[in-house]
């Protein structure tokens, strides 16, 4: 079983955090760490990570990119992979002198450092993230260590997670849903109603296996260009897509009360202590999702998002909230407060200003209309440099601009139309 | 085949069709029980007729007919359901409900299809599914869309339902899904995709969390305009198949009108399926089943009007009555207060007489809303000038320059919005203004025509009484009595040469 994650180094601390315990429960597992501001790999001798590209290392000789060298040395610990065919490793998955955890950058999951400044003007640091996650999963999956289990960063590992990764060997895709059970009916809308919109299936939580790689292709084309929060055309990030390749792919929807409790399904349930083994339903907790813009420096309460008024909180909830304590102690011991205290990758220009949301879309546009209509491909900030974006966007702004007063001269012209 | 070695009960053989229709789509419901039942011999069909009137239908149908109360939905229930719901809603809501009953009476799988759909082959490997898995579901289609620009069939699913809702199998086991759906149904059967509602469908997305269930992957059925993007119907001889395999069942579904077997469909959200040009093997299917439609009464059915989409009165009940309704009959049943009067059970009367504040409400709201336009209209033009006015070699005003040009772009088109919309509300001002003018008009002309009678009347007066002075003083002459006899006789003259006439 190869478990993973997607992170900034923001977040490295969550990942830390996430690997080790996944690690400690699992121990005949490896795990990976995508870290989309992280550098790539160093090639091994052997020429195994040839495809590396070097040109990426010198493009991104920033600041910002020394610094989260230092941040992939410290997650690795400084280890080189024992050198093996992917072959091999396949007969003897996760061998005792085998590193198990390693840090990857998107150089290492085929995003070349082009495609990645595409994604990175397209969508802020979530998106830019939550987009690499079907590439992430077929690049595991090619290396040949079994199974690929995709966890979110802000979530937690307390338990063997084996069986998911049989079902997801049987059954290609396991799903996760955000609750399996019911939730009560409010006036206006309701819970129910939220996952309809927000996606049945939760993204923080899958398996995939062999078989899975024809789901992975096609989510990948999909969150290249439309992992967007856009509720009115049915998207919300990656996760959305999730419903509608239930019609289209082998799947099993995950029912182990177990795995993925987090907030929005905790109406029914608390999680219990049996010395210092935490158990739900009867069961024991195997992963906790601290989902939704958990804060350590506020442990008593799971998220401070609006849309979550409804969860339950920790006064009501308190074995949840021993879970809680315990996390944010282990997020900080890990370098939680070091890692905040950086700038969010890829949320500001090189130069260091803000990409508004209308101009990433401005931005969208011309890409989609370069690869659909076979237009220019337009420049953006991080490839060509500021200037030469800003030259092209002012550009854009004022095509539209020109065109509009036609526009009002043919709609006040026929008053009649209406 | 292998039914008996697979375990699987012989009363699967008493699988149990169904559907959902009104007096309107009885050729419909004809066509379709008749295609179901000469490929499933020994099976049944039901039909909830939910407008089930005496007229229609008197002949022999070839299904059971259901009334709304035979599927425990009581008249004061569909009346109230028939207040928030259009016709297709009230109908669609009561699926859950008919397959509760037909369940409860446990002869074996039941297979929802809806009405506008044509059994072309046997569908008993869906029984054995549902009665394997309680609950079978079909989605819109197996295979990926093309990706668009903006949207997508795809993103049309996730917002629409991925799960079609017009074709679903049901076992044993299904109570708990059938028990949860009927209770949304009941007062979320609406069409409101910001709240993630599209009548009973967006709902079936859920199950797959919450129940057991089996996604159907059989491409012969539930083939539609939707899922034609990769295939056609091919014939050999009279017998249709689908990509390689038996067409078990086709759904001639959103709107297909026999009277144009040339196109599948006219509604503009299915702008993006294939054409009947493009798919000469459905266009045939699509001749065949109009042609069945017709000779199954196709145009007498359609001729009686549907009987929920007005007040019993004929007045129209519009959506904001639906709305304000459906929002006082749920704070009515979670607070235990009184239920709000509907036109069906307690009289259009009462109905409108408690609509009458949230009308003078509506109204009041609408002519307020010029005035809010008015403060948007006069935008703080600040935000354009102020970065233009910015260096133009500092690379951020020139990002803010662009995202100001865009502004005013979609400043542009808001302004365009509201000059359109005032407008509209000066052209309508305008023509109310000239009917009370001529309404005024009328009435000055009225007054003094009034007055002018009135003059009129008085001299007429005058007049008679100077006549009557007139007539006295004639009748009282000596002369006047002295020729009575003279007249009398005269009269007596006329009377006899008229008889003589």
């Amino acid at each position: 079983m190869h478990g993973c994650t997607i992170t900034t180094s923001r977040y490295a601390a969550h990942a830390r955090v996430l690997a080790e315990s996944f690690l400690a429960h699992n121990p005949g597992a490896r795990f990976a760490v995508l870290a989309i501001d992280g550098a790539p790999r160093t090639p091994t001798p052997d020429g195994e990570r040839r495809e590396t590209p070097a040109s990426t290392g010198e493009q991104r000789e920033t600041p910002t990119y020394t610094r989260d060298q230092r941040e992939t040395r410290a997650l690795t610990g400084k280890q080189r992979e024992t050198p093996a065919s992917t072959r091999e490793r396949r007969e003897t998955p996760a061998s005792t002198g085998e590193q198990r955890l390693e840090t990857l950058a998107p150089a290492d999951i085929g995003i070349d450092a082009q495609e990645l400044s595409r994604r990175a003007t397209v969508y802020p640091a979530l998106g830019l993230a939550c987009s690499l996650k079907p590439n992430l999963m077929l690049a595991l999956l090619a290396r040949g260590y079994g199974p690929v289990l995709f966890l979110d960063a802000d979530s937690c590992v307390y338990g063997d997670l084996t069986h998911v990764a049989e079902l997801a060997q049987r059954h290609s895709l396991v799903l996760s849903p955000h609750s399996p059970e019911e939730h009560p009916l409010w006036r206006v809308s309701s819970p129910e109603q939220e996952f309809i919109r927000a996606g049945v299936m939760n993204a923080g939580f899958l398996g995939a296996g062999g078989g899975a790689r024809a789901f992975l292709q096609w989510w990948a084309e999909r969150t290249a260009r439309r992992c967007l929060l856009d509720a009115p055309h049915g998207l919300l990030l990656d996760q959305t897509w999730l419903t509608f390749a239930m019609a289209l792919f082998e799947h099993h929807v995950l029912r182990d009360r177990g795995c993925n409790v987090a907030g929005w399904n905790l109406h029914t349930r608390d999680v219990q202590w049996e010395g210092d083994a935490p158990r739900i339903d009867g069961e024991p907790l195997r992963h906790f999702h601290f989902a939704c813009g958990y804060d350590p420096e506020h442990p008593e309460r799971l998220t401070a998002q609006e849309h979550a008024h409804w969860w339950p909180t920790l006064q009501e909830r308190p074995g949840v909230a021993r879970l809680s304590r315990e996390y944010a102690e282990r997020l900080i011991a890990h370098g939680h407060r070091e890692a905040r205290a950086k700038t969010q990758a890829f949320d500001a220009l090189p130069g260091g200003g803000q990409i508004e949301p209308r101009v990433r879309a401005v931005y969208r546009e011309a890409l989609l209309e370069a690869e659909l209509d076979g237009a220019e491909e337009p420049p953006n900030p991080f490839s060509d440099g500021e200037p030469r974006f800003h030259e092209w966007l002012v550009q854009r702004a004022s095509e539209h601009l020109e065109s509009q007063p036609a526009a009002m001269r043919g709609h006040s012209g026929e008053p009649g139309d209406r | 085949m292998g039914r008996l070695s697979c375990g699987v009960p012989e009363r699967t053989a008493a699988m149990h069709g169904c559907t959902i229709t009104t007096s309107h789509y009885l050729a419909h419901t004809r066509v379709l029980a008749e295609s179901f039942l000469a490929r499933h011999p020994g099976a049944e069909f039901s039909a909830l007729v939910i407008d089930d009137s005496p007229g229609p239908h008197d002949r022999d149908e070839p299904f059971h007919t259901l009334a709304p109360a035979d599927i425990g939905v009581d008249l004061p229930e569909l009346n109230r359901r028939a207040t928030m719901y259009l016709t297709q809603g009230l109908a669609v809501s009561m699926k859950p409900n008919l397959l509760l009953e037909l369940l409860s009476r446990g002869d074996g799988p039941i297979l929802f299809l809806d009405a506008d759909s044509y059994v072309y082959d046997d569908l008993e490997h869906v029984a054995e599914l549902a009665q394997r898995h309680s609950l079978v579901l079909s989605p819109h289609s197996l295979d990926p869309y093309p990706l668009w620009k903006v949207d997508g069939p795809e993103q049309i699913f996730i917002r629409a339902g991925v799960m079609n809702a017009g074709f679903i199998g049901i076992g044993e086991g299904a109570q708990t899904f059938l028990q949860w759906w009927a209770e949304r149904m009941a007062r979320r059967c609406i069409f409101d995709p910001e709240r993630g509602l599209f009548l009973e469908q967006t709902w079936l997305m859920l199950a797959p969390a919450l129940f057991e269930h089996h996604i159907l992957r059989d491409r012969g059925c539930n083939v539609a305009g939707w899922n034609l993007h990769t295939r056609d119907v091919q014939w050999e001889g009279d017998a249709p198949t689908i990509d390689g395999g038996p067409l078990r069942h086709y759904h001639f579904a959103c709107s297909y009108d026999p009277e144009h077997p040339e196109r599948l469909t006219a509604q503009e959200h299915a702008h993006w399926w294939p054409t009947l040009q493009e798919r000469p093997g459905v266009a045939r299917l699509s001749r065949e089943y109009a042609e069945r439609l017709f000779a199954h009464g196709h145009r007498q059915a359609t001729a009686s009007p549907p009987l929920f989409d007005t007040m019993p009165g004929g007045a129209s009940i519009e959506s904001w009555m639906r709305a304000s309704y459906r929002e006082a009959l749920m704070a009515a049943e979670e607070d235990g207060a009184e239920e709000p009067p509907n036109p069906f059970s307690h009289g259009e009367e009462s109905f409108v007489r408690w609509l009458e504040p949230l009308a003078l409400e509506r109204a009041q709201g609408v002519s307020a809303e010029p005035s809010r336009a008015s403060t948007t209209t006069s935008p703080d033009p600040s935000g354009a000038p102020a970065g233009g006015a910015q260096e133009s070699g500092d690379p951020v005003s020139a990002q803010e320059l662009a995202q100001a040009m865009l502004e005013t772009r979609t400043l542009l088109a808001r302004i365009r919005e509201l000059g359109a919309d005032r407008d509209d509300t000066v052209r309508w001002a305008e023509r109310v203004t000239a009917e009370l003018e001529q309404a005024e008009g009328m009435i000055v002309e009225r007054d003094s025509s009034i007055a002018e009678l009135e003059g009129r009347r008085e001299q007429l007066a005058i007049e008679l009484e100077h006549l009557r002075d007139v007539i006295g003083e004639i009748v009282s002459s000596p002369s006047w009595r002295v020729t009575r006899p003279l007249r009398a006789a005269k009269a007596l003259a006329g009377r006899v040469t008229t008889r003589a006439q």
